[in-house]
């Protein structure tokens, strides 16, 4: 409790919680209670309000980290995923497999997007980004958008770097699947 | 979308999906959200945390505060104004007289001395004797009071309130006397081979009558 009062001891990063707040709460609420209800949850409320206090504390602890000069959508998609991580890791029921990141580079792992297609496929990858589960496209977004480390996600996030590792893969490989997918139905 | 990079439109799909998403998923929830008082508490303390720690105080409390502080400053003025007074109620406890009789000494006393010169208008009150001690008390028709104390050397101790008070060294017919001097009471301290000896008077004595006073003590 201490920490995030320190945290929010400046009034402008005060300002900056209070907006997301009064701007997202409710529909924060609501997208906890919609994840926890159709997890069959028993008490998916009570759940709600916990993993939505975790995720503002955690959004006030790292507030120095949020550019306020984004875009709402931008700042928006910050808090959803952060309240999406605080869900998984209620949930807790992801299997992690091991990714060997030791050649990890941004950089390659990208590369795919130059074969995607996406100026001419644009709406049909932003539809496959919606029907990806969000711990999957909230981490890309983390570390392509955000330009987060693996490692600064991780702690974020409260999760090892191998979970990262594993969503980032595992994300990036539904996705190209996804694409595949849209692309030979198209056919 | 033409001046943007390929990985430049991906991070903006990334965010529109993300976004998308994230209402789709919201908009499941149809009922209406009714928080508990703990969560709406804990929420006021996240975003609102720094004002509530500086939560303004009660009229009333700022009243008893106020009271509290004025009785404060009004008894430090009087201690200051009446220092000297109330220094006077705890100085009298403050002077220590040696050993009583019933104490055990190393040493008892060997002979007695007595005065045998006292100033005008001064009769003696009472004499105590002991091994370990002996005293004559002088009082004369103001009150004022004078007293003589023989100890022997090795097991005594004398304290003195030095507060407010000056010591010097003065001498008399070769010895060398300790006098304090304080408000209210004059102490005279020798001693010999033997004993320690104590004149202590509320009268302030001119130096010549000390001097006739130590001069005259006789041994019985």
């Amino acid at each position: 409790m201490l920490q995030f009062l320190l945290t929010i001891s400046d009034e402008a990063n005060h300002d900056k919680i209070e907006r997301i707040y009064e701007k997202y709460h409710n529909k924060m609420m609501k997208y906890a209670l919609s994840h926890l209800k159709s997890a069959k949850r028993t008490n998916y409320m009570f759940d709600a309000e916990d993993v939505v206090q975790n995720c503002f504390l955690k959004i006030t602890k790292y507030i120095d980290s949020i550019d306020f000069s984004r875009s709402e959508i931008e700042i928006k998609n910050y808090c959803f995923t952060v309240l999406n991580h605080e869900i998984c890791n209620l949930l807790g029921d992801e299997e992690v497999m091991f990714v060997d990141f030791t050649n990890f580079c941004l950089n390659t792992e990208f590369n795919f997007v130059n074969d995607i297609e996406i100026r001419e496929r644009y709406d049909e990858v932003v539809k496959a980004i919606e029907e990806l589960d969000e711990k999957y496209s909230s981490t890309l977004y983390l570390v392509l958008c955000q330009e987060k480390t693996v490692n600064e996600i991780a702690e974020m996030m409260g999760i090892s770097a191998q979970t990262v590792y594993s969503r980032i893969s595992r994300g990036k490989r539904k996705l190209i699947d996804s694409l595949e997918g849209a692309k030979h139905n198209g056919k | 979308m033409e001046n943007k990079s390929n990985l430049e439109l991906f991070k903006q799909a990334i965010n529109e999906g993300l976004s998308n998403k994230f209402d789709l998923v919201a908009s499941g929830y149809t009922d209406e959200i009714v928080c508990s008082e703990k969560h709406t508490i804990v929420m006021r303390t996240i975003i609102f945390g720094k004002i509530e720690k500086h939560r303004k105080l009660s009229p009333k409390a700022r009243r008893i505060i106020a009271i509290l502080i004025a009785v404060a400053l009004i008894l430090t003025s009087c201690g200051i104004i009446f220092r000297k007074e109330l220094r006077a109620v705890f100085k009298e406890f403050d002077v220590s007289i040696g050993p009583s009789g019933n104490d055990y000494t190393s040493q008892l006393i060997e002979e007695i001395y007595e005065l045998s010169y006292v100033p005008e208008g001064y009769r003696l009150d009472s004499s105590s004797v002991s091994p370990t001690e002996v005293g004559y008390i002088y009082y004369n028709d103001n009150q004022d009071i004078l007293t003589f104390y023989q100890n022997p050397l090795n097991s005594t101790v004398y304290g003195y309130d030095t507060e407010n008070s000056t010591t010097t060294k003065i001498v008399i017919d070769n010895i060398v006397v300790y006098h304090t001097e304080s408000p209210v009471r004059e102490f005279y301290l020798w001693s010999d081979s033997k004993h320690v000896y104590e004149i202590s008077s509320s009268e302030r004595f001119a130096l010549e009558e000390v001097k006739n006073i130590i001069s005259g003590i006789v041994c019985e």
